[in-house]
This record gives structure tokens, sequence and C-alpha cells, in this order.
């Protein structure tokens, strides 16, 4: 039984600190994966935070490229490199790699589909639609033709929540299907099925 | 000529800072009304009548000024309830003004939440961040995904929340009050008579301030402690009242200062109150000391009820064309049924209890029915469970049944458990039977208003023209818990499960104006899950809390000296007139239209109707200042709201015209008949088909049809024994004994755990506990003692006192803000709400969920949590320390 105050535990592993840290920036999330993605090449940090700020998602995130930069070196996913000043480098740690990969080979879309099966044609449904960019209004019409009556009702935002979190979607001003999950619906269209086979993850990242 | 009020005993009530002498004190001073009185002064000082905000009292304040500085505050003896009287939380408003941890500017997370990492940001920037934040949200998710929450920690303007949402086009708001607090009662006192409740905490029960002519002689205090919740006013009230002959009759856990002066204290075991109303109910109904008269003629208990339907029969039902809108009866005199036509036929003999046939179908009448409904709870019964003596409950209601008029206030104690529908429903009951409505004496009054504070008693409207009916159908938890419609509400269990599992749909933005809401929602903990995955966390106060560590954006509100507002008491209207303002803290009505008005200026197009004139009418559009509101609203006086501020107090009418009773009575001019009740059939609705309605179709309050609920509600108070019992299953054989809560007269809700005087007179949280308790438990007197629920555990120091039943203990809410910057946050330490319960059952009307009456267990600890202060020397940081005089800023 807790006492009220969190007991100590056991020091987590360097990926599980990035896997917490980034998870605690629901957020922020998709920024935060980007720029680790982004920075598996070394970069200037200059050049890090110009790209970052032309993110879809930096227009309204509440913080400013500088944090989300100094919340990813704080927990070990980045590293600096070189000097401090305009010489400095910036780079994904290993264990930062780890976290990227983990969210990017279409695992999470995966584990999706298996945890939620009543709800796993309107995902793939969702999916193929915003191949084509959607409003989420779109979305919506385009599944409330056919809601079925045999469980309790949920609105659009679940499944483009879920499938955003599981990196099968991405806003950018529209809801747009990802790489990861385009190839999935490919290889799905085709009788290789990864969610059956155990595919290969794919190594693409979104951004 | 007016005496000085005793200055002498106001410096004492200072130095002593004890809130239970003040009431004491506080009676036969002889201060004449209507007369302005200021003290005289000198050296510069000018003194501000305004109005306390330290709780929802609102009691009359003289604030002296200094240099801009706020030096002194006292009672204004020209408020008619408080009547010079000032509270420890009031009198504590220096030290809030002036607090050293007070929020100054808007600042801006940097650091991860709750690394305590702040960047100082203006409030065009704050404006601008979170509008942008809601368009995107809204427009990637759906505005449903936004969610407001407000609390009643002394918010002034509690309406703020729920227009912003309306105006946002999201249907969710909450507050852990609400279902858990005051809702209950206004919803079965508003459904079943049409006019206010009986709480004397929330300014009803004005009859109590007229301790010169009103005749009431004997007064229940059911599940509420003036003395601790309303000091100043209803505690000081009811010692004059007292004072002059009244009996009193308290049912409590625990002894309060209003117990200890009661004829009767009633130590009920918490959660089981419906079960000793019905008892009372029975007991009347049996000895027949009910007002019969009045219950045949404005009661619909002589009602024809069929008993498969569970509705009322209706003349149209009895014979084609006819109406909808009149009532059966069973005419004795004919021995048949007969419409009985508003108000009364003096041609017809009602039964008025009874069962019948018509046309092979079985009536009851209302009052049969109740009498059904009561008829297992003898006073051996109502013992048994409630853990009372039944000769005692049985003195306890002939003190009520034979000194009439007589009034029952029920307080938020029963709110919190969920029997709270029924609770209510049965105190309204109990009060309606004995013709204790609207007559000289009674609780039940619909006096005059002024006008000027139209909500309830606050002047912004939720304006709910401006929820679109596709958003108010997404309202979480509003097909089953339809009660919650008349605050228009969402419900708080059901939103955080929507964060939790993401269906139907998941709630991402929280927008948070209150105090601290880990120290208030029940099992504080569980929401630490659902606030780690919100987008964006906006929380407004005026200083810090536990809350505050997981928000993205920290606004500062402004204390109550720093606030205006219009405050109406019996015939008067004053103005709470700010005295001073500091750094760049805003008022929260102010922020609200501010952010609105952005939102229109991105695009929202909701939020543009918001601040259209044309569309909002007499809704008021958004207003673009405080005045202007507040100019608005003392139309209803004819006045601006300066001239308000000058001649405050303002009468709007004479104590005589206001103090009218019978309103029932009076003869609506378009009828020619009386006006009755505020119901639909005009009578006061004991049998509670309006329930039934309520939960199939969600009128009268829902704008658009609605689903049924589960199942029908209950027309009728019924008991549930509560989920997790003492006497039955197995939670009870591992945690034994009953918790309950209650306030005390230093704090309000969450607030002033802040406050270093206060904090000096009550450091720790105290565990009571019956001596017998604490010796079968191991723990004596000052020890520290660990209290376990299947939800949590905590630590509390332990007073040993007769003053709480044997196998009940009690515990009031606390944080501990010295512990902001730690680990914790300050509130898993000492913190009641950790280990109550937020899950089913729920009431079925409102969705309470469960406070008090709950299991616990305890065993002796070796010593307080580390890090909290408890020495006087402790709270030295948070004293006031003078400066140079602040900039007067504009925002």
């Amino acid at each position: 039984m807790s006492e009220g105050i969190e007991q100590v535990q056991s020091a987590p592993e360097p990926h599980q600190v990035i896997q917490q840290r980034i998870a605690s920036e629901p957020g922020d999330r998709a920024s935060l994966l980007k720029i680790l993605a982004l920075c598996q090449v070394p970069r200037p940090t200059a050049e890090v935070y110009t790209t970052v700020q032309g993110y879809a998602e930096m227009a309204v995130s509440i913080h400013t490229p500088q944090i989300l930069v100094c919340w990813l070196l704080e927990c070990g996913a980045l590293r600096p490199i070189g000097e401090p000043g305009e010489n400095e480098m910036l780079e994904t740690t290993e264990a930062g790699r780890c976290e990227v990969e983990s969210q990017n080979c279409g695992q999470l879309l995966r584990q999706l589909l298996e945890r939620e099966p009543e709800y796993r044609r309107e995902f793939l449904e969702v999916l193929e639609l915003c191949v084509s960019p959607r409003t989420r209004s779109e979305v919506e019409d385009a599944l409330e033709s056919h809601a079925p009556a045999d469980r309790p009702p949920v609105l659009v935002s679940f499944y483009l929540d879920a499938l955003e979190h599981a990196g099968g979607i991405e806003w950018n001003h529209k809801w747009q299907t990802t790489e990861v999950a385009k190839h999935l619906l490919r290889e799905m269209q085709t009788d290789s099925n990864p969610f059956i086979d155990g595919g290969n993850c794919d190594q693409s990242t979104r951004a | 000529m007016i005496n000085q009020p005793g200055l002498n005993r106001r410096e004492f009530l200072k130095a002593t800072a004890i809130t239970g002498v003040a009431a004491g004190l506080c009676s036969g001073t002889g201060f004449a009304v209507g007369k302005t009185y200021l003290p005289h002064v000198s050296g510069g000082t000018r003194i501000v009548r305004t109005c306390c905000r330290a709780c929802i009292s609102n009691c009359g304040v003289l604030a002296h000024v200094k240099n801009g500085r706020v030096i002194k505050l006292e009672g204004d003896p020209e408020h008619p309830m408080s009547r010079g009287a000032m509270c420890a939380k009031g009198l504590a408003g220096i030290q809030a003004l002036y607090h050293p941890n007070r929020n100054k500017y808007p600042m801006k997370r940097v650091g991860a939440r709750g690394e305590n990492k702040w960047r100082r940001i203006s409030w065009d920037e704050a404006l601008d961040t979170i509008a942008r934040k809601l368009m995107e949200t809204r427009e990637k998710y759906g505005a449903e995904t936004v969610f407001g929450s407000t609390g009643g920690g002394g918010n002034p303007e509690f309406w703020s929340v729920a227009r912003f949402c309306n105006a946002f086009d999201t249907p969710n708001w909450f507050e852990p009050g609400c279902a858990q607090c005051y809702l209950p009662r206004t919803l079965a006192f508003g459904m079943m008579y049409g006019g206010p409740d009986t709480s004397i905490a929330d300014s009803n029960c004005l009859e109590l301030y007229s301790p010169h002519t009103t005749p009431i002689k004997c007064l229940v205090l059911w599940g509420t402690d003036p003395s601790y919740s309303s000091p100043a006013s209803g505690g000081r009230a009811l010692v004059e009242l007292r004072a002059r002959g009244m009996h009193s009759v308290v049912v409590d856990p625990r002894l309060t200062p209003d117990a200890a002066k009661a004829d009767v204290w009633l130590p009920i075991r918490p959660g089981t109150d419906p079960a000793l109303m019905l008892c009372w109910i029975r007991y009347i109904i049996e000895k027949h000391l009910y007002d019969h008269d009045f219950v045949m003629k404005w009661t619909n208990l002589p009602f024809l009820v069929n008993t498969k339907t569970k509705m009322l029969l209706r003349e149209s039902e009895l014979r084609p064309g006819g109406s909808e809108e009149t009532f059966v009866v069973w005419d004795k005199a004919t021995n048949s049924a007969k419409p009985l036509p508003y108000p009364w036929d003096d041609a017809l003999q009602p039964a008025l209890a009874g069962s019948y046939t018509i046309k092979g179908v079985e009536y009851k009448t209302g009052f049969e029915l109740l009498k059904e409904r009561s008829e297992p709870y003898t006073l051996a019964k109502a013992a048994e469970i409630c853990w009372l003596d039944p000769k005692q409950i049985e003195k306890a209601i002939n003190l009520y049944a034979r000194n009439t008029p007589s009034g029952m206030s029920l307080g938020v104690a029963t709110d919190q458990n969920p029997n709270s529908v029924q609770s209510a429903m049965g105190c309204a009951t109990l009060e309606m039977i004995m013709g204790n409505v609207e007559r000289p004496g009674a609780l039940m009054q619909r006096f005059r208003s002024s006008g000027a504070t139209p909500i309830f008693t606050y002047i912004v409207s939720p304006a709910l023209k401006l929820l679109s009916e596709k958003q108010f159908k997404k309202r979480l938890g509003v097909v089953e818990y339809k009660g919650l419609l008349q605050w228009l509400a969402a419900h708080a269990p059901s939103v955080q499960q929507a964060i939790l599992t993401g269906k139907p749909y998941k709630p991402r933005v929280w927008l948070d104006r209150s105090g601290n809401k880990f120290a208030v929602l029940g099992n504080a903990s569980s929401w630490l899950p659902a606030v780690e995955q919100m987008d964006l966390i906006v929380h407004t106060y005026m200083y810090p809390t536990s809350f505050s560590a997981y928000a993205d954006i920290l606004l500062p509100a402004t204390e109550w000296l720093e606030t205006n507002m219009i405050v109406e008491a019996i015939n008067r209207v004053f103005a709470r007139q700010a005295v001073t303002h500091l750094w760049e803290t805003m008022d929260e009505t102010l922020f609200w239209s501010k952010l609105v008005h952005r939102l229109a200026a991105l695009g929202h197009e909701n939020c543009k109707r918001a601040i259209d004139p044309v569309f909002m009418g007499n809704e008021l559009p958004y207003w673009n200042s405080m005045e202007e509101l507040l100019d608005t609203r003392c139309k209803a006086l004819n006045m601006t709201w300066a001239e308000l501020k000058k001649k405050t107090p303002v009468e709007y009418c004479s104590f005589k015209e206001w103090n009218q009773h019978y309103v029932y009575k009076q003869i609506d001019p378009k009828t020619g008949k009386p006006a009755g009740f505020g119901t639909g059939s005009k009578k006061l609705e004991v049998y509670a088909e309006s329930m039934i309605i309520l939960g199939r179709t969600g009128k009268p309050f829902a704008p658009f049809p609605l689903p049924p609920a589960s199942r029908d509600y209950d027309p009728l108070p019924h008991y549930l024994e509560p989920a997790e019992s003492p006497i039955a299953g197995e939670v009870g054989k591992k945690f034994p004994l009953v918790m309950t809560n209650g306030r005390l007269p230093i704090f309000h809700h969450g607030t002033l755990r802040n406050s270093p005087w206060i904090r000096e007179i009550y450091p720790a949280p105290e565990l009571w506990i019956h001596p017998k308790t604490a010796a079968a438990h191991g723990v004596a007197q000052g020890n520290w003692a660990w209290i376990e629920s299947l939800r949590g555990k905590i630590r509390a120091r332990v007073r040993v006192t007769k003053g709480i039943a044997i196998g009940v203990v009690y515990m009031e809410r606390f944080w501990n803000p010295e512990l902001l910057n730690g680990q914790t946050h300050g509130w898993r330490e000492m913190n009641v709400n950790m280990l109550s319960k937020n899950t089913a059952p729920f009431n079925d009307v409102v969705g309470t969920y469960t406070l008090r009456g709950y299991q616990v267990r305890i065993s002796k600890a070796d010593g307080p949590p580390q890090g909290v202060w408890l020495k006087p020397a402790d709270f030295k940081a948070w004293l006031p320390e003078p400066s140079d005089p602040t900039k007067l800023v504009e925002v």
C-alpha cells in the first residue's frame, strides 16, 4: 500500500528515462520524436532550432525549440558535440535512437489494432481516408455513415487520438497518414500482412 | 445614537483569532439598521466598505487603507447578516493579499511538469498562447476535448467557467463540489418546491437573521455546522436565536459547537442519513404530527399515482377532453376518482391515504406511497442502522415536530455520498409535511431579490444558448446523471475515465480556475495519470498550489480585497469594491472575457456570437471591463456601479417589503388564483414525479432531447447502505472505521493552508477519535497515526475526544504548501482525499461519489511526515513584509 509518498524505485534504464520524459509531454510528443529523428545525423544546434521551428506542430506549441532541445539533453536523448557556441552540434544518443525506432517501426500500430479489435475496421478506414489530407469533420462524416450500434459509441477523436499516438497519422493543418502507416497499408493490400506475419519494422522516419 | 462598536472586542478577536468566540460575542449589540457607519480614524487612513470573499458568506467588511496598503480589517455593522462580525478566514485577508508567494504575473512552464521552473510572460502572450492552442485542439480533435473546472473555494464568480465553455462550444466543465456539494440540495428543493433550499452556509434560511421577530421555535441542523462553516453570519445568528430560547437539534457525527449547545445531538453514522430521515417521516405520520390541512391542500400527496407506471394520474387520462394539468384524487364523499382543480375544491373530500382501483389499475395516493416507503424505518431500525439511541431520536423528532414553526437546515455532509439526492429529498419532505414553508419562522422562503445578482448569487449568466445541440449531447455523464443539468456540469469521474481510456473521446486541454484540485477531488491520486496526459493545463489562482505544479501556464488571480462584485444581503445590496491592486493579477471574470475576445479574433464562430450584442441580447455580450458588466447589473438598482460604490449599502426595498411570507398565496393577476409554488403542479411535489421525467428526458433542464438514463430516478427518498460498509461486506473487516470530514472555522474548502497565523492555530490535520476507539487501535492523544483506505495511506495527529462516535473517525481536508517544491508537491502526506472514493456506485441522479462514509483503518505512526511545518516559527516565511509601494498596474 502506498503511504502517500513515492517509494524509491531502482534506477530506470536510459531508454526508459527518455520514454517517460517524452510521454510526460503529450502536447509536444510529436516534435520531440521528430527532433530525435532529425539528430540521428549530427547537426549544428542553430540549424536544429531553425528546422524545428518550421515543424507544423510548433505553430501552436507553447514551448520554443530551445526548451524542447533542453529537455532532450537533460534526459539523455540528445548529446552536445563540441564546445558550446557557434560550432556546437547535437546528436541523438543511442538510447534516443532506440526510442525513435520503437515509435516508428509500426509496432505501435500493430499493438493498437490488436488491443482494440472492435474498432479495427474504423482504424484502417481512417488510415486509408487520410492518405489524402482530411479535416477532422471529413473523417467524422465518413465514419458516421456506418457507426455500429452494437457497442458503446465513440467519437471521431477517439480514432484520431489513438492513431496519432500509434504513429499512424500526423497533423499538418489536416490529418495525414504517415509513411509508416502507408507502407503497412500497402503491405496489407498485398498478401503480406505484417499484422499477422510479424513483418519487418520499417525504419523510415515520419520526418 | 449608535454606540461605537466594541473596538476593544475586535482587538480581542484579532488577538485570539478564535472564530467560535466571534460568534458568541456578536449578540445584542443594538446596532441600528440603515445608518451609515464609519468609525473615526486619523492619519490619512481611508475606510473602504467592501465584502469578504474568504468563503461564500460575503460578510460585510470595513477595510482600513493607508498609503495604498490595507492595514486593518473589521466587520461592517451595516451588513444585516454578519452585523459587524468577522471570522478568522476574513481577518486573514491581509495576509492572503500580501502573501509573499502570490502569483504576481503570468508564467509559463519551462521545466518538466512538477519541476517548478517557470518563465514570466505577458498577459498578451498568455492569452495568445492559450487561444491558439485551444483553436488547434478544436480543429484537430473537437471542442469537446477542451474542458474547464472551477471550485467553491471562495470563487467570486462561479459561472464564468460554464459561460466560457458554452462560448467555446465544449459541453464539459466540472467542479469537485457540484454533485458532492450543494447540487443535490438545489436540485431536490428546486424540483419539489421551486424555491431555495435550506442551506445556511449558502446564505439561505434568511428568516434566521431576524432574531427579534422570527417565531421559529426549533431548528434542526442536519449535517451542517454554521459555527464552523459561516461563523460570522449564520453561526452568529444562531447564537442570538438560541439565547432567545430557540430549541435546536444537531445531526452530525461530530460534536460541533452547535451540537454542544443543542437540546439533542445525534451523532449519526456517516452516510446513513436517509434512513434516519425516513424514520422521522414514519414517526411524524404515525403520530399525526404533520400539518394535515397544509399537506392536503398544498402538496401533491393526495394525488393518485399509478403504481405500475409510477406516474401521477391526470384528468386527461380519466376522461376525454380532460386537462393534462389537473391531477386526480380519490373523493371519499362519492367513493370515486375525481379531478381536483387548482388550487382546491371544497366540494371534494380527498383521501390522503389509501389504495384504489380504477378501471382495473391500482392507484395509491402519494401519501400512501410515502408511508409505505418509510414503514420499515422504526425508531429501533433507524437506531440500529445509524448507530444512535432510539430514545434520543424520538426526543429529537418531538422537539422538531411539537415546537413549530420549526425548520431543518441541511448542509453539505449529506451531499458527499451516493445517498445525496435522497437526503435532500428527505429533508424537503419533512419540511413540507410539517408545513414549514413560507410561513413566518420557516426556513423555506421565496423572499424578494434585487435582480442585480440574478444567477443564484452571481452576476455572470452561463449563456446556455451558446452551446450547440450537437456539442451539448457530448457532455460526459449527461445521459446517466441528468441532475447535473441543473448546473450544466459534466460528471467528474466520467471526465476522468474518458481521459484515461480515450473513450468516447479523450479530453486533453484543462482550464482550471480554482485552488488545489489534488486536495479536494475524491481519490486524488487517481487523477495523476489523467493530469499527465493533458496537452495543456492552465491554472488560474491567487497563489501556487499542488495542482499548479502540473500546469503549463499559471495565471495570477485577484484576491478578494482586489475584486469588485455585487453582494446582496437581505434587502440590501453591497459593493464589494477593490481596495487595492497588486502586480498583474486579474479578476478571472475579465480573463475569460479576454480569452473569448481573442478566440473570436482567431475566427472561432461561437466566440464571435458570444461578443455580439445582437445575438446575445439580454444575456449580455462579453464585456470589455468589469465596470461594464457591473454597470449592466446595477441597472436593476437604477444606478451605475460607481454610484453603488459611493452609496453602498443600498436598500432596494424596505425590510417589510422584503420580508413577505406566503408567497404561494399571493394572487396571480393573470389567473386570479394563488400563484402557488414554483413547480409544474404549483403544489409542493413531495411525490417527485418530476424526478422520473428528468431521468427519462432531461426536462426541465435539457435544452435538447436526451435518451433516458439506465433506470428511473426515484420519486421518493430511499436509503442505500454505503458500498463500503462497516456492517456488511469484506471491506469493513479489514478497514473497520468509518471516515467522515467536516468544516473548520478557519478554512474554506482547500483554502488558507498557506495563511501563517491560521496555520499556527491549526498546523496539521487532526484525526478525531473516540477514547474507546483509540484504545482499541493503540493510539493516544497527540500521537501521529497512519490512516489507510483501499486507495491510499496518509498521516494525521490524533485528537482523542468523545465528540465523535465510537467506530467513526473525522478528518478535514489538508495539504501542505510548504512542500510544493518537493517530490510530493504537498498533496499526498496528510490529505484525506488520498483515501476517499470516486468509483461506482454513484448517486443515480447526479452521480455523487463518496467523500464521507467510507472505511479506513488506523495505526500508530512514528511521527509526522518529513518536512511539514508545525511550529509557529516555521510560518514566518509566509508573513507579509513591508516593501515600497507596489506599482499600480492596468491589465
